[in-house]
């Protein structure tokens, strides 16, 4: 009973805050909000058994990933793109029928119309801990996990590559800034 | 009654999905496509774990684990070009990138 009450509440925490990263104009106030959404997307983890990704959910996203937008934002001036006036027209109705459909499917799970597969008894016995997840991960996914650590190296030396290459100064090309349309052509 | 079950799960997945969606879609600036393309794969990484609580068998939550991974791959490369079209284009916008129309 406590999971299910824990659930709901991150959960309608993490609507809300995913609903304003996407709606809100500037770009600082989404990161904000994208951080109250990993924050309450690894509380819900937690609900679920899986301490050890809420963890890396946290160091990832919340700690690196999201520091790395901010940086990556400085480096421009603010941008608000509003586009939320233009979709309002269509929206409405549409959220509308997604509310009808979703209120459906939900109130059939809760009434028991649907049958659902309970885990309250999963998660009240033996959870799985973190010698199942190395066992996994170094038996089964050992192949997958080798291929990732590879991706990793490759993108680090790619990401190093192409900022060598903007750093001579060779990133404006001569030839595609001048055939490029002049509301284009302002650089800093 | 209330009661967790997986579906629920996947209905919440399902709804952070959409709204990542829809960010993608309708936002122009290149940064809010990837935070969303970030919501996205969140969804999908809870609905990875709800199906090793069903199954009791923690190979999802490593592919949980193999896909935040390849997450940070994607934002540390896409991050980068995103730069390097701003200081091609001057514009953070996905409306810059127009030289292929």
């Amino acid at each position: 009973m406590f999971h299910v009450i824990f659930m709901y509440i991150f959960g309608a925490i993490a609507v809300m805050s995913a609903l304003s990263v996407v709606l809100l104009s500037k770009v600082v106030y989404s990161i904000v909000m994208v951080l109250v959404f990993f924050i309450s997307i690894s509380a819900i983890l937690i609900g679920m058994y899986a301490e050890y990704l809420a963890l890396i959910t946290l160091m990832v996203y919340a700690g690196a990933i999201m520091v790395l937008y901010l940086f990556a934002m400085i480096m421009f001036r603010q941008d608000t793109s509003r586009v939320i006036k233009s979709i309002t027209g269509v929206s409405v109705p549409l959220i509308l029928v997604l509310a009808v459909i979703l209120t459906i499917i939900w109130g059939t799970m809760i009434t028991g119309v649907i049958r659902t597969t309970n885990i309250d008894g999963v998660a009240a016995g033996s959870a799985l801990t973190v010698s199942h997840f190395s066992e996994s991960l170094f038996g089964v996914l050992l192949i997958p996990f080798e291929i990732v650590s590879v991706l990793l190296l490759v993108a680090m030396m790619g990401a190093i590559l192409i900022s060598n290459r903007m750093d001579k100064g060779g990133a404006p090309r001569e030839s595609l800034s001048q055939s490029q349309s002049p509301s284009h052509s302002h650089k800093r | 009654m209330l009661a967790l079950s997986v579906e629920l799960y996947f209905i919440f997945s399902l709804i952070i999905f959409s709204i990542g969606l829809f960010g993608f879609m309708f936002r122009r600036s290149l940064i809010m496509m990837f935070i969303s393309a970030e919501i996205m794969l969140m969804a999908v990484n809870v609905n990875f774990v709800a199906l090793s609580l069903r199954y009791y068998d923690a190979y999802w939550q490593v592919v949980a684990a193999l896909t935040i991974a390849v997450a940070a791959a994607e934002a540390a490369i896409g991050l980068v070009l995103f730069i390097y079209i701003f200081k091609l284009r001057g514009v953070p916008t996905s409306d810059a990138l127009d030289s292929l129309r």
